[in-house]
């Protein structure tokens, strides 16, 4: 029973103590068991985005669509579908893009009445728009499949999935419309084109010189004519790389002369064409005509710039960058103007000369890490722009602290820390220096020189001895530098403590000393026979015990019989029970058997406390007690 | 058996059946570092070997420590306190918030970053569904590292309007759901949204994640998670210390004896802890015997 009780309280108790494990109801889910959704209003709603970068002409949008996808979460069967609609998409952007530019230059050549051109740009408009057309054609199959699939079309017009499957309907339709528009323009300048019986015009060119620097003016002159007779006060447009820079009228008989400055574009080469437009009464009798064109060797002087950055900077400092401006051999100017970027905000902006430093002031609160420095050299006259870009770390000093402390200290007193706190930069200023041992601690503030000294008091603690860790930090005023800590070992010895320990150990071998002492004291119990009761009225006078004579046999046999009864009855002779009181407790448990030791016992109390001495009779007597006692058990 | 004896054995298994049970017995709860299941935090303790700190004042100011923190429980003022010191001491803080009490702390600190504190939810590019959002658009230097995607779990989104680094922004897919109900609603805003983000303060960084979940065992090596947060520690040097607060975490009575076994297991370890272990051992075996030698040698 109490075994059973045992085991309850032992499993109500573990039951007590183990938490249930129940489902965490957390912030999160466990993503192993979680469920997958796709979402069809997101899928059309990237489909929407799509076709707003295809009329945005936003090939690097639909770009990182197409990179997206591979994180995407859509159907395994959708996966195709919507990387061929977005390819569809990009090869729409790219025609699109081309056609926008061939029908701006196709009304252009027209309003030049340059027939010929134009007729062979609009036929490949003409293939391009056929191209568009089956791109966005694959584009909406696409949008119908993905449709199918979620089934869009049948769901609730006012769901989610619906109206953004609508959206992107919609997109789609306006790129037909687009494309439509387009064509729609592309007819009517085909319509537009000019009369085949229009007299041809040529223009001639001559450019001089046709080596120049940048800012210097150049000659132009040429004829125009229009089968071999001369075109006289007509105007004729001169094209810098594909750009008016100048409309001069020709000459009665059909030559024009002039001059252009080139503009400080620094690049090597450049282009001239004159142009003949017909105007007025020349559109009807008149086609357009455009000269060979010429190219201009462009001079101007290279600036190589060196720059020298350091490495590393620091918040709420400068740093100076060096830098040296190369002309070879070409004239050095007086001054260069220059700017500086810091992550594409400028910083600052100077003129310098050939070699240059420039100090930049950094806010104490500049993210650490990696920034841009970007210098321009900004172009001035014949002196071409140049450009430099580094990168420069933002970091701060580490800080070096030298401790002057004692290698061992007693406790209670204190001990003295003086120390020197300094980084790269300089001494540490005003910087916050905080020394612990343990629990104790102080703080201070360094010198000018980055001095500082601090009594560190200490106290009572469990502390004995052995080695310490002297916890010395300093955090530095200055945002440059950064915080610093150092740990120097220390012997710390607790003179208290250790003469409390010495205490305790004394009473500690006092109180061994003592335990076994009592010990040593402690009489073996053994089944001898008390001293007489007070209802028997005899005086406890023990017999002198002869070894080998009968009172010594008698009572070795008792001994034995003493044993067996123990042994038998599972009970002890008590040091204050009398072997009579053992006798009488011991004769439920004996049963029959209870007689025998019975008799024996008064046999042994009448030789111990009677004045006559046992007899061999006696002896006799008792081994036959014992060997009735041992046959009984044996029973 | 005496009555007594059966109390005395009871107590006995009983208390080391709690022991047991405190010591092997693993946590259920959330973030916990006793918990080897999906939501425990095992695999990122061992892995950075970081420190479970049950009081903040266990945590050690330095230039090469990081604070990590997921305030799902109120701070008081001295806790706040301590963290102001700590990142002005020149300590990394790792916020690491979506619902709790990250808000608390970035005011404290004075800048200008907050936890949205609704679901930034991704239905298009996320992992199984909306709830797990992946994340591509990463900084530069954090993808120079290879850290190309990472999953995020039931996260919030980030709000800046001071100076500070973008680490981390969710897709234009994403958006905050402000009424719950998993559906993007007309007028809800719609992303990209900022997931973490980094700014100087004092002499220290501080470092707001707007989703401590990337950190369980479940999600630690799902896509780039584990090299994003080790990314994130190392603005603290090579090799720092990390601690993990979990003063701020809601625990279990489990929990709170764990926290007690490993306090007692600290003090035990100081060498004087252990003489007094010892010597309270000893007196109580010793007592018994010096009384009854007592009574004995009387006798």
């Amino acid at each position: 029973m109490k075994i059973l009780i045992l085991v309850i309280i032992i499993a109500l108790a573990a039951l007590a103590i183990m938490p249930g494990y129940a489902a965490a109801l957390g912030p999160h889910e466990n993503p192993g068991n979680a469920s997958e959704v796709f979402d069809g209003a997101a899928l059309f709603r990237q489909y929407a985005w799509a076709l707003d970068y295809v009329s945005l002409r936003d090939l690097a949008g639909l770009k990182m669509l197409v990179d997206e996808t591979t994180f995407a979460n859509i159907p395994p069967d959708l996966a195709g579908t919507m990387q061929d609609f977005l390819s569809a998409n990009q090869d729409l952007v790219q025609l699109l893009s081309s056609l926008d530019i061939d029908v701006d230059t196709a009304t252009a050549l027209l309003s030049q009445f340059r027939q010929e051109d134009a007729e062979v740009l609009l036929k490949a408009i003409e293939d391009n728009l056929l191209k568009a057309n089956q791109s966005l054609g694959l584009a909406e199959s696409k949008l119908q499949e993905t449709s199918n699939w979620f089934q869009a079309e049948s769901a609730l017009a006012e769901s989610e999935l619906r109206k953004a499957f609508d959206e992107a309907v919609s997109k789609l339709a306006l790129q037909n419309i687009g494309l439509d528009s387009l064509a729609e323009s592309v007819r009517t300048l085909s319509k537009g084109e000019l009369p085949a019986e229009l007299h041809p015009t040529s223009v001639s060119l001559a450019v001089d010189p046709t080596v120049a620097f940048v800012g210097d003016r150049i000659g132009f002159q040429g004829r125009v004519t229009s089968d071999a007779e001369p075109l006289g006060g007509r105007e004729v447009t001169i094209l810098l790389d594909g750009a008016i820079a100048a409309n001069i009228e020709t000459d009665p008989d059909g030559t024009y002369r002039g001059n252009l400055e080139l503009p400080y574009r620094y690049v090597s080469e450049m282009s001239v064409e004159a142009l003949y437009r017909p105007q007025g009464d020349d559109i009807s009798i008149y086609g357009g005509s455009a000269s060979p064109s010429v190219a201009i060797t462009v001079l101007f002087y290279e600036t190589r710039l060196s720059l020298a950055t350091p490495k590393k900077a620091y918040p709420g400092r400068t740093f100076t960058l060096e830098g040296q401006l190369d002309y070879g051999s070409n004239p050095v100017p007086e001054a260069r103007q220059v700017q500086v970027y810091w992550d594409d905000g400028l910083k600052s902006e100077q003129a310098v000369t050939e070699s240059f430093a420039m100090e930049l002031p950094l806010p104490n609160d500049t993210t650490l890490g990696k920034h841009l420095v970007k210098v321009d050299v900004t172009p001035q006259q014949r002196y071409a722009p140049n450009s430099f870009t580094a990168e420069v770390e933002v970091t701060r000093a580490a800080v070096f602290i030298d401790i002057d402390a004692p290698g061992m200290v007693l406790l209670p007193f204190g001990l003295t820390v003086a120390g020197k706190v300094y980084s790269d930069l300089g001494w540490t200023d005003n910087a916050t220096v905080n020394v612990t041992l343990g629990d104790w601690e102080v703080t201070t503030r360094t010198a000018k020189d980055g001095s500082f000294k601090v009594r560190l008091n200490t106290g009572m603690s469990l502390t004995m001895f052995g080695s310490r860790k002297l916890e010395v930090s300093a955090v530095p005023n200055e945002p440059w530098n950064q915080a610093s800590q150092v740990s120097p070992g220390l012997k710390v010895i607790n003179l208290v403590n250790i003469f409390g320990l010495v205490l305790a150990i004394a009473v500690a071998l006092f109180a061994f000393y003592r335990v076994r002492r009592a010990f040593k004291r402690t009489p073996v119990v053994s089944p001898q026979p008390s001293p007489a009761t007070p209802e028997t009225g005899h005086t406890a006078v023990p017999q002198p015990e002869v070894p080998g004579g009968p009172m010594s046999m008698l009572l070795a046999v008792y001994r034995q019989v003493l044993k067996l009864v123990q042994n038998i009855t599972s009970m002890m002779l008590r040091p204050n029970q009398t072997l009579r009181e053992f006798t009488q407790d011991t004769a439920p448990r004996l049963g029959p058997l209870a007689g025998y030791f019975r008799e024996f016992t008064s046999m042994v109390e009448r030789v111990l406390y009677s004045k006559h001495p046992p007899k061999e009779e006696d002896v006799a007597r008792g081994q036959e007690l014992s060997k009735r006692l041992q046959e009984g058990t044996r029973k | 058996m005496r009555n007594t004896s059966l109390i005395a054995i009871v107590l006995a298994v009983v208390l080391c059946s709690s022991w047991l049970g405190i010591v092997f017995y693993p946590s259920p709860q959330d973030f916990m570092r006793s918990n080897p299941s999906w939501n425990g935090l095992k695999d990122f303790s061992h892995r950075t070997h970081a420190d479970m700190v049950t009081s903040l004042s266990k945590v050690e100011p330095g230039t090469e420590c990081v604070l990590l923190t997921i305030p799902y429980l109120q701070y008081n003022d001295n806790d706040l306190q301590k963290v102001t010191d700590f990142v002005q001491g020149g300590g990394t803080l790792l916020v690491m918030d979506d619902y709790g009490y990250g808000n608390q702390v970035l005011e404290a600190l004075g800048l200008g970053m907050r936890f949205d504190g609704k679901p930034m939810l991704d239905p298009y590019l996320c992992y199984r569904n909306e709830k797990l959002p992946i994340v591509t658009d990463l900084a530069p230097y954090i993808q120079d590292v290879g850290v190309k995607s990472l999953i995020l779990n039931h996260a919030t989104a980030l709000t800046i309007s001071g100076p500070g680094q973008i680490l981390a922004r969710s897709s234009n897919s994403a958006y905050i759901d402000q009424n719950e109900n998993l559906s993007w609603d007309a007028g809800e805003p719609q992303g990209p949204f900022v997931i973490a983000a980094k700014a100087a303060l004092g002499q220290g960084t501080v470092i707001a994640v707007a989703d401590p979940s990337i950190l369980i065992n479940s999600m630690d090596d799902r896509a780039d998670n584990e090299a994003f947060v080790d990314e994130l520690i190392s603005v603290a040097g090579e090799n720092p210390k990390i601690y993990v607060d979990t003063a701020h975490l809601p625990k279990e009575t489990l929990d709170h004896a764990k926290d007690f076994w490993e306090t007692a297991k600290e003090r035990m370890s100081n060498p004087y802890g252990l003489v007094l272990l010892v010597g309270g051992i000893l007196a109580l075996t010793v007592v018994p015997f010096w009384r009854k030698g007592a009574k004995v040698g009387r006798k």
